[in-house]
């Protein structure tokens, strides 16, 4: 179990298992933490859990599955407030008592309550289109990443949710406990709180037994699909492969790159395409360093969009072409550095960043990386640049195709 | 300075008032913390249309506060976006219908950034040509929110709602309006709205009370003009609202409905009405929240999802009980709820409920000052309604279970809009 004393108003109590991705599974893993957060044998109804919740000065579950290469993490994060200032003493031991009833008191999952769970997920993918940013994600992402898991929906297709059983998902629950990396973690004010329960509840920490692997294809011939809706302007997504993964060398000077190219108010993106030419009011670019991917996401005038598509490729291969420049790089770097500084400050991304480091042993201080931070140069960048390709344009766009 | 402590949240506020009629707060946070968070906001917002300033009455399109908080950012020497990149400084604004906030996140350069922050606040630089080429970028914002079905129902339901009043229009403004802005609309409602005493600085997080002491003492001697504050003038607007039932073939893929309940304005002290904005947002949770019977029964016969929200709005001389859902069975849930929210809901308006969600407002309360982001925007917020944050807690305790049946008695056939986007 790892500990965090920083001085919250709240304290959270962090359950991560993790497991290797595995198609046959992503229904069951995404739905799991919904399910056990909805109901419980005690509260065996939405209604009592959410009253059981609120009792406890509103403490919130926050589940969540997610993919980290080539894991599957399902987190369990339930928040409350620090005991002392409510002068409640026996709240912590409440808390944990609800936490120890999610995770264990599940004899059967309420059928209503799977049924719901079943149907609002299916309703989410039939209103998919409705919404046409998510829509566009969604669709980028399965061209992107094709026969890639991470071209698989976290949820599952809308084929396996509609075969899903009760039954299924009930033996899964018990059985999948056993096949767990287990990762504890508390954050707050608990100096004067009995933190032996935690581990009886929910389980000593056990070591991922799957070796952690960021890996993705090699660039292939672009591809561009245009899709076409009702809708007032231009979704534009370009995927790049950028094969630099958060163990290597030129790690810190990809970020600097994606920060460069649209992390910023003051990356090439925003300036050129956004400020210069005004064919768009939001751009930005992501970087995926367990899978080594950047990405470009713009939503842009349809008279336009041919061009700003163009304008942003030429804007690319510039920056490939004649490197960044000096003020670029220490802007980038001041930027970047007050990011991690910042972050510490986030109960939520404290508790998150305790359980990754644990689990994929990263042993470097914040000290150190900011010196890393320091230390990066001009040729860094230039190189981390040269790996960039872009192989993937998808465009979702009103105005109807001749 | 002065200091003020909150002993039960362990808060201290100090407070520098400036000459001028600016006032500083700052929330400080003990060591270890990084973050130096700065707000500086300014009660002008999107319902600011119609302003008086000694007797003369001014107009201004909708969209008008947005589009002058694009062009606070433009600097005769370049974006101030660029100067804050440089310091490594997060920068962003935002406008809500009643305020326009500049804002910044640093773990370095604070000073220099809270002096470029003032600096890029009392630079007017609006000219013909940055004003027409700001026009695209925005109408890409507007067109941005347009392709989102949910904005759209919402505005349209404030459309219906109201006959008159300007929150009828999103509060960046429609393709039309900011086509019609121009530089020298802006310029006035710069100098109208923009000027010292009317603005209100919330520093959070790390800070050195020295050096911000020492800094507002010089900015104040070198700012020193105190002008006339302008007077927002509302039409008058009928308790009746404008469109009471609408529906539209769309093709989505599951039918939506927002339901709008339009309250009469009551002329209240700034306390009872923050009373009444928390009464209202209880008395929805109580009626709708995921732990009310009626939610329960809907989510059950399949009638609503994860979607499904109930919220309270109170907006200078607009006060309204919203309600969004989606739902296959568009009509049956329509009849459940209006029957529910004007004829039986009172029956779940009961006092363990009530006693629950107070435990839960005041846990909301704690978790929001754990985040300085929300804690200074909130610190504003009370502050320009003439009250203080911390007070909060305090009028949270007197609300009563007749307060929130008052105004559940309030919801009535009479004021209800209902929008309907069906699926074709």
């Amino acid at each position: 179990m790892i500990t965090l004393k920083h001085d919250f108003k709240t304290i959270q109590i962090a359950l991560y298992l993790i497991d290797q991705d595995d198609r046959k599974y992503t229904t069951y893993r995404y739905l799991l933490p919904r399910l056990m957060t909805a109901s419980t044998d005690q509260y065996p109804t939405r209604q009592l859990m959410s009253q059981a919740c609120e009792n406890l000065y509103g403490a919130y579950f926050k589940v969540r599955t997610e993919r980290m290469g080539n894991l599957s993490v399902m987190s369990f994060v339930l928040t409350l407030v620090d005991p002392k200032i409510v002068k409640d003493p026996t709240l912590f031991e409440q808390a944990l008592r609800l936490f120890d009833d999610v995770m264990h008191n599940h004899k059967e999952f309420s059928f209503d309550v799977f049924s719901d769970e079943k149907r609002m997920l299916i309703e989410h993918w039939k209103t998919l289109k409705d919404n046409k940013r998510g829509y566009a994600s969604h669709r980028f992402q399965s061209l992107f990443f094709d026969k890639d898991l991470y071209g698989y929906p976290i949820s599952g297709s809308l084929h396996a949710i509609q075969s899903l059983k009760k039954e299924d998902m009930e033996a899964y629950y018990r059985d999948f406990i056993h096949h767990q990396a287990r990762y504890v973690v508390i954050n707050g004010h608990t100096e004067d709180l009995d933190l032996s329960k935690v581990e009886e509840v929910l389980g000593p920490t056990t070591e991922m037994i799957h070796p952690f692997k960021t890996a993705f294809r090699a660039p292939r011939q672009k591809e561009m699909v245009i899709d076409y809706t009702d809708m007032q302007q231009a979704i534009v997504k370009m995927g790049f492969i950028f094969p630099i993964y958060r163990r290597d060398q030129l790690y810190d000077a990809a970020v600097i790159v994606d920060t460069i190219i649209g992390g910023y108010p003051e990356s090439r993106l925003f300036k050129v395409i956004r400020e210069e030419r005004g064919l768009c009011y939001d751009i930005s670019s992501s970087y995926d360093y367990y899978k080594g991917v950047l990405m470009i996401s713009s939503g842009i005038d349809l008279s336009q969009v041919d061009q700003a598509v163009v304008a942003i490729e030429d804007l690319i291969k510039n920056l490939q072409d004649e490197g960044i420049t000096d003020e670029e790089l220490s802007h980038a770097k001041a930027y970047y550095m007050h990011q991690v500084k910042s972050s510490l400050d986030q109960q939520s991304v404290l508790t998150r960043r305790a359980f990754v480091r644990d689990m994929l042993h990263y042993v470097e201080t914040v000290e150190e990386k900011l010196i890393k931070i320091e230390a990066i140069t001009k040729e860094d960048v230039n190189q981390a640049l040269k790996h960039l390709t872009c192989d993937t344009i998808y465009i979702l766009r009103g105005e109807k195709h001749d | 300075m002065i200091k003020k402590s909150y002993h039960a949240f362990h808060e201290d506020v100090y407070i520098i008032k400036l000459k001028n009629g600016m006032q500083v707060h700052i929330l400080p946070k003990e060591d270890p913390y990084y973050s130096t968070y700065v707000e500086l906001s300014i009660p002008y917002g999107a319902l600011d249309l119609t302003y008086r300033l000694g007797d003369q009455t001014f107009q201004t399109p909708y969209g008008t506060a947005h589009f002058l908080e694009h062009k606070v950012f433009a600097m005769p020497d370049g974006d101030a976006f660029t100067q804050f990149s440089k310091m490594g400084v997060d920068a962003n604004a935002m406008t809500s219908y009643n305020q326009t906030s500049y804002l910044f996140m640093a773990t370095e350069h604070v000073m220099e950034a809270l002096d470029y922050l003032l600096k890029m606040i009392d630079t007017r630089y609006v000219t013909h040509d940055n004003v027409e080429s700001e026009k695209s970028i925005i109408a890409e914002e507007l067109k941005m929110y347009l392709d989102d079905p949910n904005v759209v129902m919402h505005n349209t339901l404030m459309e219906q709602l109201y006959v008159n009043h300007p929150i009828r229009f999103d509060i960046g403004g429609t393709l039309e309006s900011i086509m019609t802005i121009n530089e020298t609309m802006l310029d006035h409602v710069y100098q109208s709205f923009y000027q010292p005493s009317n603005r209100l600085m919330v520093i959070a997080g790390k800070v050195n009370l020295q050096e911000i002491q020492q800094f507002f003492k010089a900015y104040d001697r070198e700012h020193p003009e105190k002008a006339i504050k302008p007077q927002t003038l509302y039409p008058k607007e009928p308790n009746r609202v404008s469109v009471k039932y609408h529906v539209e073939k769309k093709p989505i893929g599951i039918s939506k409905m927002m339901m709008g309940f339009k309250l009469k304005v009551k002329k209240l002290s700034p306390h009872d009405q923050i009373k009444r904005e928390m009464a209202m947002a209880m008395m929805s949770q109580l009626l709708l929240g995921p732990s009310s019977m009626m939610f329960e029964s809907l989510l059950r016969e399949g009638l609503i999802n994860q979607q499904f929200s109930m919220s309270a709005n109170i907006e200078k001389g607009a006060e309204s009980i919203t309600l969004y859902a989606e739902s296959n069975r568009i009509q049956t849930l329509k009849k459940r709820l209006i029957t529910f929210l004007t004829e039986e809901g009172e029956q779940a308006l009961v006092e363990d409920s009530f006693e629950r969600y107070k435990k839960v407002f005041l846990g909301q309360f704690i978790y929001a000052l754990n985040n300085i982001e929300h804690k200074a925007y909130l610190y504003g917020k009370y502050y320009h309604l003439k009250s203080n944050l911390f007070d909060v807690v305090d009028l949270l305790q007197e609300i009563t279970l007749a307060d929130i049946k008052m105004i559940y008695h309030e919801l009535s056939t009479k004021n209800l809009s209902i929008l309907i986007y069906k699926k074709a």
